[in-house]
Parts: C-alpha cells; sequence; structure tokens
C-alpha cells in the first residue's frame, strides 16, 4: 500500500482519527481499572489504621476537620475506633509540606491516653535509602532513641523535634535530618488535630497551642486562645464568660 | 535469524543506554535500586513492544507531515494503559515509580525506535526489535541499580546483606552518573 500524501484533509482525518481511537481505548482502560485502583487506596488505609491503632472492629467517627496549620487551612481526615462500645484510638491523617522531596502523608495512631500508639507513612518522595527509612527507622525498639511509640507530645513543651537529647525529641534518622524534621512536623501536627478533635484539651496547663483551638467536645468551652507565652485565654459558649489563666 | 539479530542487537551491541545514551534521564532517576531499574525497564519494554506493533501496523496510513505527533499518541495512550494497569495491580511498585512512568512518553528510545525501526518494518520484525531494545534498557537498569544499591544502602533487591550505612553519595543524584559513567566505560572497553 502507498504512502498517504500529507494533504491537509489527509492529516486533519489521520490525527482525527488515531485520537479518537486513543481516547476509547484509554476510556475503557480507566473504566475496567477503576474499581481495582480504588480497591488498593481502601485496603492501603485499612492496613495503615490496622497498623497505627490498637486492635478494633469499627470505625465510628471519619471526618474531615478544618485545620489552621502554619497559617494554612488544610482538612484533615480524623478516624475514630472503636471495640465494642467503647473508643480505643484516634487515628490522624495528616501531610507535611516540610520534606526533603515534597509532600509526606503521615498516618499517625493516639490511644485514649493521647500517647502515640503507631505510624505509618502514606506517601513520600523522600531519598531512597535516606529519607525513605521513615516507615521503620521511627518505628525500631533497638533503637530507643528515635522509638516514638508510646511517647505522649504534650511532654514536649514546643511539639517534638529532631534531638540528641531524649527529653526535647527523637533521634534523626542518620544523614536525613530534613525527613526527620518533617516527620516531627507532621506528628506535631496531627496531636494537635487530636487535642483539638478528642478534646483532652483538658490538662490545658501543658497543652502545646499552636494555634487557637476549638474545642467542641467539652460542653461549654468553644475556643482556647493563646494570649501570649504563658497564659491562654478560654472562652466560653453558653455563659459567654471570660477565664484567663 | 535476521530477527534473532534483532533481538540481541539490543543487549549490547546497540545498548539504549550504553551505546546510544537514549533516555538518561529516566535511567539516572529510576536506578536507586535494582527492582527499582528492572520495574522501569519492564514498564518501557511494555510500551516499546506496543508502540512498535502499532506504528509498524498503521505506517502506510499516516501522511508523514504528522507521523511525529500520530507516534506520539500511539505511545502516551500506551504509558496510560501501563499507568493505569500498575496502580490498579502493582501498587507496591507504582509508589516508587509512579512518578517516572508518564515520563516514558518523552523517552527518545521509544520514538526513536518507532521513526528508526517499526516506522520502516514489518510487524514481527517491530515486535521483536521493541522487545530486544526494551530488554537490553531493563538489563542496564537493572545493574546500574544493583551497584547502586549495593554500594549505597549495603543490600541487594532490598535483601540487607551488611547491617551498616553505604556510600551514601550513590543513592543520591550524582551517584548515578557516577555508575553510569564508569559502567559506559566498561561496557565500551569490551565491546570494541
Amino acid at each position: 500500500m502507498a504512502k498517504k500524501q500529507s494533504s491537509l484533509i489527509n492529516m486533519v482525518l489521520t490525527l482525527f482519527v488515531i485520537t479518537t481511537v486513543a481516547a476509547v481505548a484509554l476510556g475503557f482502560v480507566y473504566y475496567f481499572t477503576k474499581e481495582p485502583i480504588d480497591n488498593v487506596k481502601k485496603e492501603k488505609l485499612a492496613n495503615a489504621l490496622k497498623e497505627v491503632l490498637p486492635e478494633f472492629d469499627s470505625i465510628t467517627a471519619k471526618d474531615k476537620i478544618p485545620f489552621e496549620w502554619d497559617k494554612k487551612l488544610d482538612t484533615v481526615p480524623v478516624f475514630k475506633v472503636s471495640k465494642g462500645d467503647t473508643q480505643v484510638g484516634t487515628a490522624v491523617e495528616v501531610i507535611t509540606h516540610k520534606g526533603f522531596g515534597g509532600d509526606v502523608k503521615l498516618l499517625v495512631g493516639f490511644d485514649n491516653d493521647g500517647r502515640i500508639f503507631g505510624y505509618s507513612v502514606l506517601e513520600h518522595k523522600e531519598t531512597a535509602g535516606l529519607g525513605s527509612k521513615m516507615g521503620t527507622w521511627f518505628n525500631d525498639t533497638a533503637r530507643q532513641s528515635s522509638y516514638v511509640k508510646g511517647r505522649d507530645l504534650k511532654d514536649y513543651k514546643d511539639g517534638i523535634k529532631v534531638s540528641k537529647d531524649d527529653k526535647d525529641g527523637i533521634d534523626a534518622i542518620t544523614a536525613a535530618t530534613i525527613s526527620s524534621r518533617a516527620f516531627c512536623d507532621a506528628l506535631n501536627k496531627a496531636y494537635a488535630v487530636y487535642v483539638n478533635t478528642v478534646g483532652s484539651c483538658v490538662s490545658t496547663d501543658t497543652l502545646i497551642i499552636k494555634d487557637d483551638l476549638k474545642c467542641d467536645t467539652l460542653t461549654n468551652v468553644s475556643t482556647i486562645r493563646k494570649t501570649d507565652e504563658n497564659s491562654i485565654e478560654v472562652t466560653f459558649k453558653e455563659e459567654g464568660g471570660q477565664d484567663n489563666e | 535469524m535476521n530477527n534473532w539479530k534483532n533481538f540481541t542487537k539490543g543487549f549490547i551491541k546497540e545498548n539504549p543506554v550504553l551505546i546510544m545514551l537514549l533516555g538518561c534521564c529516566p535511567t539516572l532517576g529510576t536506578t536507586t535500586s535494582a527492582i527499582n531499574g528492572l520495574s522501569m525497564g519492564l514498564a518501557t519494554t511494555f510500551v516499546l513492544v506496543c508502540s512498535n506493533i502499532v506504528i509498524s501496523l498503521i505506517k502506510n496510513l499516516i501522511p508523514d507531515k504528522v507521523r511525529i505527533p500520530s507516534y506520539i499518541v500511539v505511545i502516551a495512550s500506551f504509558v496510560t494503559v501501563i499507568d493505569l494497569l500498575m496502580q490498579a495491580y502493582l501498587p507496591g511498585i507504582y509508589e516508587t515509580l509512579g512518578l517516572f512512568i508518564p515520563l516514558i512518553v518523552v523517552n527518545c528510545i521509544v520514538l526513536g525506535r518507532a521513526e528508526a525501526f517499526a516506522s520502516k518494518n514489518g510487524v514481527w520484525a517491530s515486535c521483536v526489535d521493541g522487545l530486544g531494545m526494551g530488554l537490553g534498557y531493563a538489563l542496564a537498569l537493572m545493574i546500574l541499580g544493583a551497584v547502586r544499591e549495593i554500594l549505597g544502602s549495603l543490600s541487594i533487591f532490598g535483601w540487607q546483606f551488611i547491617q551498616a550505612d553505604g556510600i551514601l553519595v550513590f543513592v543520591l543524584a550524582p551517584g548515578a552518573f557516577f555508575g553510569l559513567a564508569y559502567f559506559i566505560a566498561v561496557v565500551r572497553r569490551f565491546n570494541k
């Protein structure tokens, strides 16, 4: 068969036919892979939840909480899980923009006392072999100085951070300090969201307040505002009164 | 016989990475570990074989002046197909390679083979050529990935053989240049 001439009508027709066929074919592939792709995502989240939380049999609440962090508004998915009728833990899904290679998405689980029960790295673009160790590094019982499970973030006044000293924070991943800092940032954000939504803001004296908190869970408190370094302002819902500590 | 030649030339004699120096961008980017290199190579092989077959089939229907855009549409379609398939069935690998898969579209090897081979040869020969070139590419990427993984993280295919830190630079981008440069030098030396 002879090669087609490059006349205008031939060129337009050829391109039109090729793009149409390609579009239809891609539509089919998309249609058939949509369900498996969604399943993979769901399964991944379900596995991550199992990993970061105590044993549970139902997810009682799944909300997207609007939350401000570093002056940026974000919606943060929060999962509350229960075994039987009692709530056993809360998991918060956070994204930090401080990663070395881009955003890091972390799922952090807290038990009822507000201690970190576990974490799982959902998405990251950190350097392979360095920052990518994030998923196991902070989860290794052999390395207590960077082991995060069981830590209560209210013990850290300015939030947990990368530090050699156990009292101030956790030991960084070797040669991946930026990734480790991003990890700490994500933990702090997750904890702030946790405190905000679960309402363990009762112990206000040790609370880390990065921004104004809205406490919907306490019956009569509406917001806790940080006025300066050492004091906070609590606004009550019904009385409308103010309480300075 | 001729087909066998077509198939084997991609491995050493005309290896896309080591001899023709095509597709260096994904080569440098994805070879942080052996498994990443191999997966990227196989994904590219799939696209190469499919696009070579289709292009050799439709080569006479395409007017010369619009052949490049037509080839790119065909290639891009197959890349999107493998992107979706990997997301659905190989989520683990997609997590590390996802970023590079769409870049196969602009990989010079794919368009290069379409232009240099598939548009002039029959279906069967084009298919064999795509397979040979693709596997040669995958092999080169896997070896480079393995070398970087061994030196950089002291592991191979994810299995850590010494519990220690490797030579960090080999995991990072400069290590890819070092590795590729020595790799090419060695192959050139023995290829003469």
